[in-house]
């Protein structure tokens, strides 16, 4: 495994959704690539991390993964704050999921911090015949909360790496794009760091 | 029906002052909050030192025995060594040492400087005391007195101009006891005892650009050395993880002492200096730090971590507590799963560092109770060694509220812990909020604990054996339903330390709302007799439970049903949500939450679950709910202001209209918005604005009784208010032709009021005729379609004043109240003559007074335990029984007919007929050792009877347990001698034991159980032998062929040794034949 020693940018993820949608296995897919078809179900919070290259930078992903259990609820917002993604995940099989996400992205907006990406995925997209919410949905879902949309399948291993990766990259572009009027930002942070911490923030 | 006179006649005839004396009962609960806890897993028994200076021992179910060791000091330190010594060191520095066999003190000694580490190893005598002035020295716990050794300040040694720094921790090695990892504020230090020597001084700098543990850019702009907090040896003693108050925590080579890896809980490396800012989420897209007062975030120092393992030493984990950013509103602890070890040998360090850097697999606990873990222990399944944290089941936070929080390992989840713990640490598991108490019938309690939910887990707290010491039987018992914090309700019998069963019976709201924070159990009502319970949450919330059998119900139904019920048919909540479907499917039998009631009415004031079927529950806001339970529908919901105010219109007829019109009105209302629920500020609004205050229901009783003016007993329910009124209603059938469909069968009628004096703190019905309860019961109610008149009347209690009133308004007696009573309620000794009101009062008397005159009887002193704070949470029960709340998580049970009742045994002073705790006959296994292959190398061994020397000096005296155990011996080989038929059959499973708990998986012959026996004679020798090659002669066994190499030597111990396993095998099952 490559070392970790030595990365450019580290960005906060968490995977939202209802219980049994497969956020869990999504990210077991992205961080181990492997897949379990039992169901267990997340107590408190799991945390991984990998570590990708991408446009020449070394980005290291720290992903959240939350139990999906409404009795966990409270807790896991908790977490939300200083997450710079969050990747909000239905089940394409279960309509009910699907519904609930608008829940979820209200969950999102009073909860995480300003400006944080967002991703929404359908996931168990190989599972054609017990399909209950088209693409089209999604796509329509995703459209008025203005946010991405992907279909994917850590079972089949669809669009996993996908997922995680465009939302680092925009994450990353957003992050750049923040540090970019920083008169010294990739200089030694000596002088500018308390500049960029006190002048920065946005709320 | 009016024929007695007006105060009817003496209910209380038969008592005389000199029949009462308040006969102390048992003790529930833990004085005070947990400071530190130690658990032996051989013996297992689990103790639990409080922040006021007692000290509690649990094992099985009714072993419980407290110390009281230092009132008011805290109890700092506590160890349980070689499972017979409970070793203390409280707040006055006084280092205790207990016996669990006798149950006496041993012996005391204070050092000359505050203590501030302590460590200890379930093998050895010693006890190694991290002193203020950097000092190391050592206790011999086994005989009692401080010895010559002590290890030196090693800080100032090897860092000579640091600050001077008190040890911090200290930890020994888990396989070589003559290595001692010494925490000082600036370094630790690898102290070889043996050899005097400092072997590694291990120093953690941060070095300038570097993030540290610090979440902030300012300190990093600048090298530190943060302070140490903690410290823990791999469990096979390959690594050492320091750990520091910025929340970083460090990993070293234990050989070279070079770092291997920096990390937080959540990033990696850093110690290393970055070269641009990698540190996000000070990036413009975060928020600013608001959640504690504008703060710079800072990241919790480590309170305290365990390094974890399977049955392998090898394959571990990590546990800690603390290390978590300030800002995160919600504390939780680390997983870090790292699996197995690589080979040590044959792995770089930076491979190594990886994978400390990498875990397999890494969660937070969440601990929602909105207090931080600060420390805690694991609860190893079997093995005292590798510091406790062999192959745990379950941890035990201990938090800074001085409540308990276990979690089951390693999947996170909130340990069962009813099923798990002793009654008395389930009250602040988490805190209790909300108790009462309900009598009901013996053959149905058995019945119901029978079923009780079997725990997936095995029993961890099992040791001891409890002492019956006193004896009351009772036909009905008293049950204690305690609320909690966390949205637990459970059940116990009062009378625990009297009888057989003293388990706990739980279930949980938090389940039932669907929720797991914001549940705290606010009140609770248990109508025994049905087996149900309603249990209020904080937020308004009110759970029902049935007890019965979880018959999994058709879903169909389950929706019909549903649909019947929902009043709010405009996309509202229904204030009755059935929640059968929440139950858990894994219970057969049990309280089963059916319902929960929510009108959004504010928190609950008041709750009543009756024995025949209804429920009435008082609201902030002001109104009464009433619920038929056979039909599950709310047959009343009013204010009482508009209840009483309309009296005139629905006094006689036609009141079944007006109910359900006014459950309609109440609906719609939209004065209460529906998202207000569990906003305890919208209500301090509401009563602040100047308005006249909410008349709130304080106090509510079903009885069964006449009512004055009729001729017929009917349902009377009483409700007593915070303006001092006292509204009956009437429970009534109501008439088929009646129009409306909300399904009840009965309508609740307004009857009449009277003004009192001052809030209504209870309401008690009584037979005036009899002299019994007239609360509603079962067995009453089926007489009364007999026609029966019960002549009945009220007594409301109040601060100042009691007064007995003939319902709805015939004042019968009143008395004034100097002293004011915080707490009241009926108690008999027998049906006629023996009927009285029990007031426990402000000053710290048990008053009671005879009925219906109420002229005060007697009054018994509790002043001694007295503590006006938690006597308002105190309860009276029929039978007498005073549970007084004597401390903010204990309660002490009396009974008033202290003198009169004479228990078939008193103990004397609880001395004689203590719960015993230890058990000779549990074994403990051997050390682990150093591995073979390490001893090969040329790792150091040191004999124990050589590091004994070494700690102790040459002159210690021989303990009292060496001469007897020598005797034993003797008389063991006189009578192995004499009867060798026993032995191969036994010979394998002491084996299989020991070289479990060595750890060595591999271990085919491993040492035998012969550790319990002593030095001396040829027999001796032979057995140091064993402990000499410990756990490495299974290993070197099973790889005979590759011994050649090895002495011849050796080899011939080997095979002596082997002769002798069997020998030791028979004398051991002859032991256990004859002790």
């Amino acid at each position: 495994m490559a070392s970790s020693r030595n990365y450019d940018i580290l960005i906060k993820l968490l995977l939202i959704g209802d219980s049994g949608v497969g956020k869990s296995c999504l990210l077991l897919r992205f961080s181990e690539d492997s897949f379990t078809p039992s169901f267990i179900t997340t107590i408190g919070i799991d945390f991984k991390i990998r570590t990708i290259d991408l446009d020449g930078k070394r980005i290291k992903m720290q992903i959240w993964d939350t139990a999906g259990q409404e009795r966990f609820r409270t807790i896991t917002t908790a977490y939300y704050r200083g997450a710079m993604g969050i990747l909000l995940v239905y089940d394409v099989t279960d309509e009910k999921s699907f519904n609930n996400i608008r829940n979820w992205f209200a969950n999102v907006e009073q909860h995480a911090s300003e400006g944080v990406n967002k991703l929404l995925i359908g996931n168990k997209c190989d599972w054609e015949e017990k399909r209950a919410v088209s693409t089209e949905q999604g796509k329509a879902l995703a459209n008025e909360l203005g946010i991405p949309f992907i279909e994917a399948s850590a079972k089949a291993n669809i669009n996993v790496e996908e997922a995680f990766v465009s939302l680092a990259r925009q994450i990353k572009q957003r992050v750049d794009l923040a540090s970019e009027p920083q008169p010294s930002s990739s200089g030694v942070d000596i002088n500018n760091s308390k500049s960029s911490s006190g002048g920065g923030k946005c709320c | 029906m009016l024929k007695l006179n007006k105060s009817g006649r003496d209910l209380s005839s038969g008592l005389t002052p000199e029949a009462f004396g308040l006969e102390d009962l048992a003790r529930f609960g833990i004085a005070g909050g947990i400071s530190v806890l130690a658990f032996d897993p051989i013996q297992s028994l689990l103790a639990a030192g409080t922040d006021n200076g007692r000290v509690y021992v649990f094992g099985q179910p009714g072993v419980e025995v407290e110390f009281d060791l230092c009132p008011g000091r805290p109890i700092i330190h506590l160890r349980i060594i070689k499972g017979i010594y409970l070793v203390t060191v409280d707040g006055n520095n006084n280092v205790t040492v207990l016996s669990l066999e006798s149950r006496d003190v041993l012996s005391v000694f204070t050092p000359s400087a505050p203590v501030t580490a302590v460590e200890s190893d379930p093998a050895l005598d010693w006890m190694w005391l991290g002193l203020d002035n950097g000092l190391t020295i050592v206790y011999d716990v086994d005989r009692g007195g401080k010895t010559p050794y002590r290890i030196s300040n090693l800080q100032r040694t090897a860092l000579p101009r640091a600050p001077a720094s008190p040890v911090v921790f200290l930890a020994i090695h888990p396989r070589s006891y003559q290595l001692m990892l010494v925490g000082y504020e600036r370094c630790a230090v690898v102290y070889s005892m043996a050899d005097d020597d400092m072997l590694l001084v291990l120093q953690y700098e941060v070095p300038a650009g570097a993030p540290g543990g610090d979440l902030h850019e300012l300190p990093q702009q600048r090298s530190r050395f943060p302070l140490l907090t903690y410290g823990a040896w791999h469990p096979n003693g390959h690594h050492i993880v320091t750990a520091y108050d910025d929340g970083s925590f460090v990993f070293w080579d234990a050989k070279e002492g070079k770092l291997l890896q920096a990390r937080t809980v959540e990033d990696t490396d850093v110690n290393i200096p970055r070269k641009t800012n990698h540190i996000i989420p000070t990036s413009p897209t975060s928020p600013t730090y608001s959640s504690r007062s504008n703060q710079i975030p800072v990241r919790e120092p480590i309170y305290r971590l365990a390094w974890c393992c399977t049955t392998n030493p090898e394959d571990t984990s990590l546990i800690i507590a603390g290390g978590e950013s300030s800002e995160l509103p919600l504390r939780g602890m680390t997983y870090m799963d790292f699996g197995p070890t690589p080979a040590v040998k044959i792995t770089s360090y930076a491979a190594m560092g990886e994978h400390y850097a990498q875990p397999r697999r890494q969660r937070i606990y969440p601990v929602p109770l909105g207090a931080d873990p600060v420390d805690f222990i694991m609860l190893p399944r079997m093995s005292p060694f590798y510091a406790g944290n062999m192959d745990p089941l379950a941890l035990v936070a201990i938090l800074s509220s001085g409540e308990l929080y276990s979690i089951e390992y390693p999947t996170g989840a909130a340990l069962p812990v009813a099923q798990i713990f002793p009654p008395s640490l389930c009250w602040i598991q988490p805190r209790m909020t909300a108790v009462t108490v309900s009598a009901v019938r013996r053959e149905q309690w058995v019945g119901m604990m029978a079923a009780r939910k079997k725990s997936s887990l095995p029993p961890i707290i099992i040791g001891g054996a409890p002492a019956r010491s006193r004896l009351r039987r009772f036909d009905m018992r008293n049950i204690i339903a305690t609320g909690h914090s966390d949205g637990y309700v459970r059940l116990w019998d009062a009378s625990h330390g009297e009888i057989e069963d003293s388990v706990v019976l739980d279930m949980s709201i938090a389940d039932a709302i669907g929720r797991s924070v914001d549940v705290r159990v606010s009140h609770i009502s248990f109508a025994g007799q049905m087996g149900e319970i309603s249990a209020a949450c904080e937020t308004g919330e009110m759970v029902y439970f049935k007890y019965g059998l979880n018959r999994p119900g058709t879903p169909g139904e389950t929706a019909r049903r549903l649909e019947a019920l929902n009043i709010g048919s405009d996309g509202r909540p229904a204030m009755i949500q059935h929640v059968s479907d929440r139950v858990d499917p894994s219970v057969k039998e049990g309280f089963l939450p059916i319902f929960v009631l929510n009108p959004q009415q504010g928190p609950i004031t008041a709750i009543k679950n009756s024995d025949i079927g209804f429920l009435a529950v008082g609201y902030q806001f002001g109104s009464l709910a009433v619920v038929e339970l056979r039909s599950m529908t709310l047959i009343y919901l009013e204010t009482l202001a508009s209840a009483t105010g309309d009296i005139n219109a629905s006094s006689n007829h036609g009141s079944t209209s007006n109910k359900k019109f006014s459950v309609e009105k109440m609906v719609r209302s939209p004065s209460i918005s529906s998202n207000s629920s569990g906003n305890s500020n919208n209500r301090r609004s509401a009563t602040a604005s100047g308005l006249p205050p909410i008349e709130v229901p304080t106090a509510i009783e079903f009885s069964l009784m006449a009512l004055e003016g009729d001729s017929y007993s009917s349902i009377v329910l009483s409700v007593g208010t915070s303006l001092g009124r006292l509204l009956t209603f009437r429970v009534i059938p109501r008439r088929q032709s009646a129009p409306g469909n909300s399904g009840g069968q009965h309508v609740v009628q307004f009857v009449g009021a009277t003004q009192l004096k001052s809030r209504v703190l209870a309401v008690i019905p009584f037979d005036t005729d009899y002299g019994v309860s007239a609360v509603a019961s079962p067995t009453i109610l089926g007489k009364l379609a007999q026609g029966i008149v019960i002549n009945g009347a009220v007594v409301a209690v109040m601060a100042d004043e009691a007064r007995v009133i003939r319902l709805p308004k015939n004042k019968v007696s009143s008395r004034t109240f100097d002293d004011k009573v915080l707490v009241a309620g009926l108690s008999l000794l027998r049906q006629g003559d023996t009927l009285v009101l029990t007031c426990v009062t402000e000053a710290g008397y048990v008053r009671i007074y005879a009925l219906p005159s109420l002229k005060e009887l007697t009054h018994l002193s509790a002043q001694k335990y007295y503590d006006v704070r938690y006597a308002q949470r105190s309860l009276v029960s029929l039978n007498g029984d005073v549970l007084l709340g004597i401390g903010k998580n204990e309660s002490a049970l009396f009974n008033i007919w202290g003198k009169a009742l004479a228990p078939k045994q008193v103990a004397g002073s609880g001395n004689a007929t203590k719960d015993a705790l230890y058990d000779v006959m549990k074994v403990q296994p051997p050390r682990p050792t150093i591995s073979n292959l390490q001893w090969m190398s040329g790792v150091r061994y040191i004999s124990p009877e050589d590091f004994d020397l070494l700690i102790g000096g040459p002159h210690r005296p021989r303990s009292q347990r060496e001469m007897e155990e020598e005797r034993a011996r003797r008389e063991q080989q006189r009578l192995a001698a004499t009867q060798k038929i026993y032995h191969a059959p036994t010979a394998s499973q002491p084996n299989r034991v020991a070289s479990f708990f060595t750890g060595n998986a591999s271990g085919s012959g491993g040492a035998g159980g012969s550790r319990s026996v002593g030095r001396g004679g040829a027999y001796g020798n032979m057995s140091d032998a064993v402990d000499e090659r410990g756990e490495g002669l299974g290993y070197v066994q099973s790889q005979f062929a590759k011994l050649e190499e090895a002495s011849s030597d050796y080899v011939k111990n080997l095979s002596d040794f082997l002769n002798e396993q069997k020998k030791s095998a028979a004398t051991s099952y002859l032991k256990s034949k004859f002790f």
